[in-house]
């Protein structure tokens, strides 16, 4: 499983255990599976394993 | 051969110097002479197909001549297609004021604008906002400077407070949706919301602070989803949002909506 650019050799089994693990704020990330934008509501699928994940944490500013 | 003078299409004898077709047009006074997206002297040879504008910009009138004007030294390829595009601007603070500017500039000519904030004194900093429009809507005033530049372009103007129940209303339909809140909750929900319904989406994700401009970047994250910005620097206890940094992101935005435009372009003409 790749996530933010980084290979993770043990893995995490929902959106929401990689949420925690990066300990950021759940209101204010989107993520993307292989490109794709993932509803938060589906934060708590079952990931296959191979997926390349993006955590995109947003901050102040505009 | 024919050419294109004034935006009309004419036809004109061969080895032809600009000076000599002034002269035969019987064009007044011309002292702005831009021939294919360049400034040129009088005595330019015209070729096949060239995109003439010969005009004295002392009494400018005709307002098709004043629109060709303004975006003469644009890409001339794609004035035409870019007055076609219909963009909303979530936020009209330093990140929408900047890229609404830049987009009429660019020739988008059909702009939404969304914001229910006021202009206060410390936006002028980095916002496209002038003291005389402190304390009134922040649309209002944006659509008055953007009619200011281009008389002819189109402002939607929605004085609202986006949230997860109305953002669908207000943004679809558009060619490109920009993100450009403060808050990154909005942006979150922005994101998350409209981030797969098809329009394509510009986020503007950290740009706080003094730092190298290769450190902003413009990355897709998704399926016609691009974010501008370093995407981590957040505003902090003395560490501002500053104009160079705030416009760079804007500008890196709307450039991102003229590259996926010439792209399209192209791969038409092909």
């Amino acid at each position: 499983m790749i996530i933010n650019g980084k290979k993770f050799d043990f893995e995490f089994k929902t959106i929401n255990e990689i949420i925690k693990y990066l300990e950021v704020d759940p209101q204010t990330v989107a993520v993307t599976i292989d490109l794709e934008i993932v509803e938060p509501k589906m934060y708590n699928q079952l990931l296959v394993g191979d997926e390349i994940i993006e955590i995109i944490s947003f901050v102040s500013g505009g | 051969m024919k050419i294109n003078l004034n935006y009309k299409v004419i036809e004109v004898a061969c080895n032809l110097t600009i000076r000599e077709l002034i002269s035969i047009q019987q064009l007044l006074n011309i002292n702005l002479i831009v021939v294919n997206g360049v400034i040129k002297n009088d005595d330019y040879k015209i070729c096949k197909n060239d995109d003439v504008l010969a005009i004295d910009t002392r009494t400018l009138n005709d307002g098709e001549l004043i629109k060709r004007a303004i975006y003469a030294r644009n890409n001339s390829y794609l004035v035409d297609r870019l007055a076609t595009l219909k963009v909303v601007v979530l936020g009209c603070g330093g990140i929408g004021s900047n890229v609404a500017r830049m987009l009429v500039q660019s020739g988008i000519e059909n702009i939404s604008l969304i914001d229910f904030d006021i202009v206060d004194p410390t936006n002028l900093n980095r916002q496209f906002y002038s003291i005389g429009q402190i304390g009134k809507s922040k649309v209002e005033c944006l659509a008055q400077n953007l009619e200011a530049i281009n008389p002819n372009v189109k402002i939607n103007k929605y004085y609202q407070k986006l949230d997860i129940n109305n953002i669908d209303s207000y943004t679809s339909g558009y060619d490109f949706v920009i993100e450009a809140f403060d808050n990154p909750l909005m942006k979150a929900m922005v994101t998350n919301c409209i981030g797969w319904h098809g329009s394509y989406l510009i986020l503007a994700n950290g740009m706080a602070g003094i730092k190298p401009a290769r450190e902003l970047q413009t990355k897709q994250i998704a399926n016609k989803v691009y974010m501008c910005g370093d995407g981590y620097s957040s505003v902090q206890p003395h560490i501002g949002l500053m104009a160079p940094q705030v416009t760079l992101v804007a500008s890196q935005m709307v450039n991102k909506i003229l590259e996926i435009v010439n792209e399209q372009e192209k791969n038409e003409n092909r």
